[in-house]
């Protein structure tokens, strides 16, 4: 929302300094379908690596969220699980093996970051593979409307996973707190805290 | 005036028409259409070789098994003469799952091959579950799951209650049906 505003700024201003009226309305048009556009289903950037032949994908929409969060049982834990589920609206796994296409996924993730302002939450390099993750600021500290992972080389981690790079996103409205949490309950110390700015 | 009225009818006729005439191919048709076609393999599976383990249930869990209707199973086997018939009816049944009615609830891409889970409803009042799988080694399949208003959570707790009816002739034979395509 806050990005959101900026440019909404930064858009007028331009505009009060055109001349020309007509230039106006052409811009306001073209913003308006570009604003259409961008709310229209819920597509990502990395959806053109779903249709090539050496990409595994997995996707699961927002549909499959809402139904989860029926599933009412299983305890504290259970949940805790539905509560962070109810919030989510895609989810996106994105594998290759393919080292062109490994270069391609590296640079759409770069000039994502770029244009989307994600902030990275925590880096992790050894020798063999290269872990990122950045999340996208949500409606307030503790929440993110994006987390995304990538992963480059862990082909000679594991002789038997030979993925070159992943490209992981979960959108909507994610509660890091309630993903500590989570993961905390499973791997002690593994804390993910949201870094602070 | 008249001339205009005469127009207006026309417009509504046509209107009517093509609002009749749903356009848009449902899943119904195509199974029904390719039913027909020898390439294809299709086996109909009744409600009721879901049987419950135990008679002396609660009626809640009654109500539910009567929410789900039948199986379709409907695959189409690749060999070396229908290769161009399978590319083309892939598409067709990727055409059908596209109408924003089937609302997709997750997809994966293996390279070779997809799988998609669909469904027609509401999240909590289900009408047909489409399971559609695709291998360009071997052949495509479309499972639904056709009931009138399923409700996930409920059939989620259903499942611990049924066993399957082991003497069905329809279930033998999908079960031959799988060992042979593996």
């Amino acid at each position: 929302m806050h990005s959101c505003n900026v440019l909404k700024t930064q858009q007028t201003k331009f505009l009060n300094n055109l001349k020309s009226k007509k230039m106006k309305k052409v811009i306001v048009l073209i913003a308006i379908a570009l604003i259409s556009f961008t709310n229209y289903a819920q597509t990502s950037v990395f959806d053109k690596f779903e249709d090539m032949d050496d990409v595994t994908t997995v996707v699961v929409t927002q549909e499959a969220f809402k139904m989860l969060a029926k599933f009412k049982s299983g305890g504290e834990e259970g949940a805790e699980y539905f509560d962070m589920v109810k919030g989510l609206s895609s989810f996106r796994v994105f594998t290759t093996e393919n080292s062109e296409i490994s270069k391609q996924m590296s640079e759409v993730v770069s000039n994502y970051l770029k244009s989307k302002k994600l902030i990275e939450l925590m880096r992790v390099k050894d020798k063999d593979a290269n872990v990122k993750i950045y999340v996208r600021n949500g409606k307030d500290d503790d929440h993110v409307s994006e987390l995304l992972m990538y992963v480059s080389g862990i082909e000679k981690y594991n002789n038997e996973i030979k993925a070159e790079s992943v490209i992981l996103s979960l959108t909507g409205d994610i509660d890091l707190n309630k993903i500590s949490k989570l993961t905390e309950a499973h791997i002690p110390n593994s804390g993910l805290e949201k870094k602070k700015q | 005036m008249k001339k205009f009225i005469k127009i207006l009818g026309l417009v509504i006729a046509v209107v009517l028409l093509t609002i009749a005439c749903d356009t848009n191919p449902s899943l119904q048709k195509y199974y029904v259409d390719s039913k027909e076609n020898s390439e294809f393999i299709s086996i109909d599976l009744p409600s009721s070789i879901l049987q419950l383990k135990d008679t002396e249930v609660s009626d809640d869990i009654k109500n539910t098994l009567e929410t789900i209707k039948k199986v379709n199973f409907l695959a189409l086997q690749l060999n070396e003469t229908n290769k161009e018939l399978y590319t083309s009816e892939k598409e067709k049944v990727k055409t059908i799952l596209k109408n924003p009615k089937y609302k997709q609830l997750m997809r994966m891409n293996m390279g070779n091959g997809n799988v998609s889970v669909n469904y027609l409803g509401d999240e909590d009042a289900i009408d047909e579950v489409v399971i559609f799988g695709a291998d360009n080694g071997k052949g495509f399949a479309v499972v639904r799951v056709i009931g009138e208003n399923m409700n996930p959570a409920d059939i989620l707790k259903l499942t611990q209650e049924i066993k399957m009816d082991d003497d069905s002739a329809q279930l033998k034979q999908l079960g031959s049906l799988l060992s042979s395509i593996k």
